[in-house]
This record gives C-alpha cells, structure tokens and sequence, in this order.
C-alpha cells in the first residue's frame, strides 16, 4: 500500500516537475504536420479566416461554451498545433502585422511557438522576406513559411516540437 | 545514481510531511456548512428556497447537494477520503475535480476525525494550472454591439493574465460565460428561449486572443479591462473554482441570469459584499462595471486600473486623425484607384510616410471588411497592401494616439428610470404622469459612454391620470434607434438610420382611452451638422391593432441637437397613410428638451400634437441595481 503511495507520488513529482507543452509535445512525432494531422484547417475553423468569431456570436457570448481548452488537450495540444491554429483564427490581422514587422499578433504568435523574445525580432524579418517571395499568402503558408524558418535558422532559439 | 536516489526520497519526505493538509481547520461540518464562501462555491442562489444555479448532476456529489449544503459538504468530505479506484483509472477523484473545496475545507473544517486522507495525484489540474498559469483577474467590457439584440448591453468575461514577465497579453487565458445555442437556430425560438429560458450554459475557457479578434477586429467592439487587485490566495481560489465550473451546466436566461451575473457571481467567492444587489431583477453588464469600480476588498479599492483596448475602427479613427491632409489625400487617390501604389504622389512620399499610409490602410482595409459585402474585393486589395508594405523595411511608422474621448461603462448613466410630471391637454385638461423604465438609455439622456445618436430602451411604461381615472399612456416594450453611427474615412457615407419600436400606446393626445398596440420600423438616412447635431428623415411602416386596425407607412423627419454641456432637444414630425395611400392620417408633431441638472437627476419638457396638443413637464430619477 505504502509504495503504492510513494510510487505515485513519485510519478507525480516527476511529471509535474516537466512542462506540459513539452511532455505533450514528446508524444508527438516528429513528422508531426499541425495543418494536417490536426484538421487545423478542415475541421476546427472553416476555410474563412474569421471563422473564429461567428461560433460566439451568441447570446453575447453564447459559444459552444462547455467545450473548453481544460476538455480538448490531445496529441495536438503542442506548439506547433497551437500556433497553426492561432495563425488560422487571427490570419487577416496577423498577416498585416507580418508584413509591418511587428505587433501584438506577431509577439503571440512567436511567443505561442517557443521562440525567445530576443529572436522574435529576427525571425519575423526572415518570415517577411519568405513571405514576400510567396504566391499564396494563405494562413497554412504563413504556418509553413515560419515553421521552415524556425527549423532552419532558429531552431535554437525555438522550443524544439 | 545512488546520490539521485537519496535527493528523490529527501524530496519525497517533504512532499509526504510539509505539502500535506494542515488541518488547521477547528468548525464542525455542521457549523462550514452555513458558511457563505460555501455556498458561494455551490452556486446557490440568495434565496434559500431555491436550488443551485449549476444544473449537472455530477458537480453536486450529494443526491440533495444542489439544495443542502451539509450534505453536500458531508459527501465532499467523504469524497476527499475515498481511495481512487484502480478500476476506473480515467475517474478523476473528488479532490481533484473540487481544488477549491478542498482548499475551503482544509482551511475551515477540523478532518482529525476522519483520519489521514489518502494521496492524490491531480495531475491534469496541475497541468491545466500551469498552462493558464493565473497570477491576476481582470473583468472584460466588451461594448455593445447593434449587430445582435443580445449583444446590445454589451458582454462580460474575465481575463485570467498570467504574471508580468510573460510578454504577450494575448496569450492569457479568458473564461467566458454564455448560452449554449444550436447552429442555425431559428431566430423567433432564439429570442424566446434566450428571454423565457429553455438553453443551457456554461463558463468556457479560450485563450484572449480569440475574444480579442472576434470582438475588435471582427465586431468592431471597443473593450475596457478592469484589472482586479486581488491577494494571491484568492486568486488561487477563484482559479480552482474555476477548474471545478468547466464543463458544467447552467440555465441561461437573458435578463438575469446571464454573463454579467456568473462572472459577478465568480468574483464574488472571494468578496464581503455582491457586486450586484442580491435583488436584482435584471442584470446588465455596465452594473457589475459600477459595483466593480465601487467595491471595496480587504480594506482598499478592489479596482486597479482600468484599460481601453480599442477596435479595429477606433484604430482606424486614430490613425486617419494622425494623417496629415496630403497623406490622407493620397490615401483617398489610392483606395479610389484601387490599391494602385504606381500614383505619384504616393511614390514620391518618403519611406515613413509611406508606411503610414499603409497602416492606415490595413485597419480601413479591416473596417470595409466586416462592412462590405463584396469580400473579394477587398480580399485582393488586402494582397496589394501587403506586397506594398512587404517591400519597405520592418518597423511600425504610426503609434496608437490617446483614446479620443470614450468614456469606460461603469461612467455612464444608471440604467433605469423613474419619472413623475404634469401634462394639459389642449390647456383644457389636466394630468399626473408617471413612468417606469427598466433599461438602458435613450437619445436625449447623457451620451457618456455610450452612442451619442442612438435609444436603447426596453419595458418603458408611462401612465397618465386625471383626478378620476389612471391609463396607461405608453408602454415601450422595446424602442430601439441608431440615427447616426461614424462612417468610415474616405468612404463618404454614412451608415442607414433606423429604429425599431414595439408596444402599446394612445391612439392619439385626443382619446387617452384609445389605445393601440403597435410594431413600427423605419429606415433612412442622417446628417451631422456642428459639434452636436443630427438631422435625420426615415421611412417605414407601422401595423396597429386595438381602437382601431390599419397597416401603415410612415415618413418621419427630425432633429437631435445638443443645447449645451446638459441639455438636449429632440424634434420629429410625422406623416402617416394607410398602405394603399387610400387614406392619411394626421400628421403627428413631437418635440422634447432634456436638462440633466445632478448625475442621476433630469427634468424634461415635451410637446407633441397628435389630434390634440399634449404639453408635459416630467421629473426623471435614473438608478440602478
């Protein structure tokens, strides 16, 4: 009985001692694509980049209330995936601040990838440059042109999903 | 290795011997059960003839839970001693469902009768703790919002920020309160379900981020953040509570029990005094706004500053009053010519001015959007602008100005009203009048805070009496207007007037006792002239039926002005014709003048011919829950 107790709480102490991110995030696999392994564009908003936003237009606020962050953790729950959904939810005011270099979306938007605030200034400008090459400008090219930036240029300055 | 081991079980001494409860608590069950912390945590109502507010069976662990708090306390104790069976490793024991009860408990209640409690691990409360990471509370006014009748007061959240070396605000956690609504409900169930009962609701937990898009960016609303100057450990406690709320069920009724009362009621676990009078009938959010800002906790102002997050079109105003008449000019040249950035002007501007017309651009490019039906249009000059900026250098160019004026809710006026004055009739005959109006504002009282051209007002009642009879004159149940709200820079226009009213009233000044009950609309167009001054006209139709019956359209032409820093008139005129213009009916003519001479007092006087001429003089006392 009694090691049963210390063994719990020994797994406990061990588990609450890592961060849940990242002990999330090691379950993932490291071919994990947010976009499509996480329906991030298909399934939690449709395609409009406001979609965000009519599922609240109830009853100020009627959302799906009851379906909260506490209720939807899963394999999707790691960086990569929040950050493709941020990007999807925000998109047309994030892509502006994308393209002015700065701005409270973008902050999020880094901080929401692991990125150290002292990097963000510089990846930002990387993501631009790859931006301004792009034809499609979408949310999910937006999601591709930073995780290709982070892998190859800040990996160390990112949290490593 | 060994070294490891030794510090692991050193670790786990102290876990087992100084993070344990201290029982420190010396009350009976019997005595915490009356504890008002208690059954704020329960969600019992004031009146204890009632159940609780929450309706899911599984918060209250007690098949009498939701009435009795001694039972309910006795299960939760019970619950606490339980071992976690081994079968159903997916249950989460009670200790970590309830952190909050136990937190209470532990604290209040002597347990040395119940011997030792058993180890628990919570893990998924701890990582959710950790994720939200709360370290302060602030409360969300998000501003009313025309496009919706329920949002029209506005809307209530919290905003649970994580501690201030974390960077971004927009990654804080927001626990909303709404009802649950079905997806393509129809919109007659919807306002009678939302009114009468009928949907279920719930607190939510979102990042800000998304409240943050979908009422600035999305809805335009502006925000005000009342940040709460709460101790640590009540925050940890509200936090808790707030673990143990998620997920559960509550009844949704759009008068009183709505976002504005939950999130009071949140707040309140840990205040002496409510927030909103324990009377309260009807609740809006500007009230918890006022009690917010009034409060008082553990013995200094439980408010510590206030913050105005601005929407989309209020940056838009912002930065168009920033633009100098040459960069707004070239602005003008470029939106007409479609996001065409070879136009001169523009090319010989230097860098900064350029960025600052095209930051300008991005939040006109904002505004249109959720304004113009045609989103492909403003989808590619978006793409335009974005090529444009991509190519001059990183590095904002025009800073957020002042805010230009608004005022925060809880400054605005009470919300109810009531009046008592005078009228004659043809100066042949006279009256006492008296009225009753529950919410919200109308267009002649005081503008703070709120759309200086707009009316607002739902179950307004006004009865006349003569010396042998008491009629009801009026009764608005709802008397919606917006006469002007701003345009968009360089669009030249301004959005559609209208108003929307429905009740019963007199069918005119010259038989009080013929009265009509009525649904009227109008639309048209408005026109601001000087500081403080609206001239509108409006057509419509109005459907009666009572003295007599008729389908009728409308014209109606009039006049808003501000006469001074308190006093307003209002002017309209009237035409009325049967639907096939077969007949017309009497123009009517009402004029009025609004003095608010203390903050919660106004006299006005009031002239309207309608068959017979009614001049009034009445007294208006503005309070509120």
């Amino acid at each position: 009985m009694n090691k049963t107790i210390l063994s719990a709480l020994m797994v406990g102490t061990l588990a609450a001692g890592a961060a849940m991110p990242a002990a999330a995030a090691s379950d993932n696999k490291k071919s994990l694509n947010a976009w499509q392994d996480c329906g991030i564009g298909a399934i939690i908003f449709p395609a409009n980049g406001t979609a965000a936003a009519i599922s609240n237009i109830i009853w100020d606020l009627g959302t799906t209330a009851v379906t909260s962050n506490a209720s939807s953790q899963n394999s999707c729950s790691g960086e990569k995936a929040k950050t493709a959904m941020f990007i999807q939810a925000t998109m047309p005011v994030l892509e502006q601040e994308v393209a002015i270099g700065e701005g409270e979306y973008v902050t999020a938007m880094l901080e929401l990838r692991g990125c150290e605030a002292a990097s963000h200034s510089a990846i930002i400008n990387a993501v631009r440059e790859d931006f301004a090459e792009k034809e499609n400008d979408s949310a999910q090219a937006l999601y591709e042109t930073l995780e290709q930036r982070v892998e190859t240029s800040f990996s160390a300055s990112c949290a490593s999903v | 290795m060994k070294k490891n081991f030794w510090y692991l079980m050193a670790l786990l001494v102290f876990l087992v011997f100084f993070t344990r409860p201290a029982f420190a608590g010396s009350q009976s069950p019997e005595s915490f059960a009356e504890n008002k912390q208690w059954h704020k945590l329960l969600h019992y109502p004031l009146a204890a003839a009632k159940p609780g507010y929450i309706t899911s069976d599984s918060f209250y662990l007690s098949a009498n839970g939701r009435r009795d708090p001694l039972a309910e306390l006795t299960a939760t104790i019970k619950a606490f001693y339980r071992e976690k069976k081994t079968a159903n490793p997916g249950e989460k024991h009670a200790r970590c469902r309830f952190p909050a009860r136990f937190k209470l408990i532990t604290r209040h209640v002597d347990l040395s009768p119940f011997g030792q409690l058993p180890a628990v691990n919570c893990q998924d409360y701890q990582n959710w703790r950790q994720q939200v990471d709360i370290h302060s509370l602030s409360v969300v006014f998000a501003s009313g919002y025309m496009g919706n009748p329920a949002s029209m007061y506005g809307h209530l959240f919290l905003k649970l920020n994580r501690s201030s070396t974390r960077k971004s605000d927009l990654l804080n956690t927001s626990l909303n309160y709404g009802a649950i609504v079905p997806e393509q409900e129809n919109p007659v169930v919807y306002v009678l379900r939302g009114i009468f009962g009928g949907y279920d609701a719930g607190y939510s937990d979102q990042q800000f981020y998304r409240h943050h898009h979908n009422y600035g960016d999305v809805e335009l609303r502006d925000m005000w953040e009342y940040k709460l100057n709460l101790s640590a450990d009540d925050v940890d406690l509200i936090a808790a509570h707030i673990w143990e709320v998620l997920g559960n069920k509550f009844d949704y009724y759009f008068i009183d029990e709505n976002c504005a009362f939950h999130i009071a009621k949140l707040l309140e676990l840990v205040l002496t005094e409510p927030l909103i009078a324990n009377s309260s009938l009807w609740v809006i959010p500007s009230a918890v706004a006022k009690g917010l800002e009034q409060a008082n906790y553990q013995d200094k102002a439980l408010l510590e500053n206030i913050t105005f997050i601005p929407s989309r079109e209020s940056v838009l105003h912002d930065y168009y009053r920033q633009l100098t008449p040459k960069q707004k000019a070239i602005a003008g040249e470029l939106i007409n010519d479609g996001f065409n950035f070879a136009n001169k002007g523009y090319r010989q501007l230097a860098v900064k001015e350029q960025k600052t017309i095209l930051e300008t651009l991005f939040q006109y490019q904002n505004v249109i959007k959720q304004k113009q039906a045609d989103a492909g249009v403003v989808k590619a000059n978006t793409r335009k602008l974005m090529r444009e900026r991509l190519k001059l250098p990183p590095g904002r160019a025009i800073a957020q100005g002042k805010n230009s004026g608004k005022k925060a809710p809880h400054l605005g006026m009470k919300p109810s009203k009531y009046s008592l004055g005078v009228a004659d009739i043809d100066s042949s005959k006279q009256y006492l009048t008296a009225g009753f109006r529950m919410t919200y504002f109308d267009d002649l009282s005081s503008s703070v805070a709120r759309n200086p051209y707009a009316n607002l007002e739902m179950l307004d009642f006004e009865f006349i009496s003569d010396e042998k009879k008491t009629r009801l004159l009026r009764l608005d149940l709802l008397d919606l207007d917006a006469l002007h709200t701003p345009g968009v820079p360089w669009r030249g226009e301004t959005p559609y007037a209208w108003s929307v009213r429905a009740g019963y009233e007199a069918f005119n000044n010259a038989c009080l006792d013929c009265g009509i009950y009525f649904v009227e609309g109008d639309i048209g167009k408005s026109y601001r002239f000087g500081e403080n001054s609206l001239a509108y006209g409006m057509l419509g139709g109005k459907v009666f039926a009572g003295h007599r019956d008729d389908v009728t359209v409308t014209g109606k032409l009039g006049l808003l002005t501000s006469l001074g820093g308190k006093a307003k008139m209002k002017l309209e005129l009237q035409q009325a014709a049967r639907l096939n213009l077969s007949q017309s009916y009497r123009h009517r003519f009402y004029g009025e003048i609004n003095y608010q001479f203390a903050p919660d007092w106004e006299v006005r006087f009031l002239l309207t011919s309608s068959a017979a001429t009614l001049i009034g003089l009445k007294m208006n006392y503005y309070w509120g829950f």
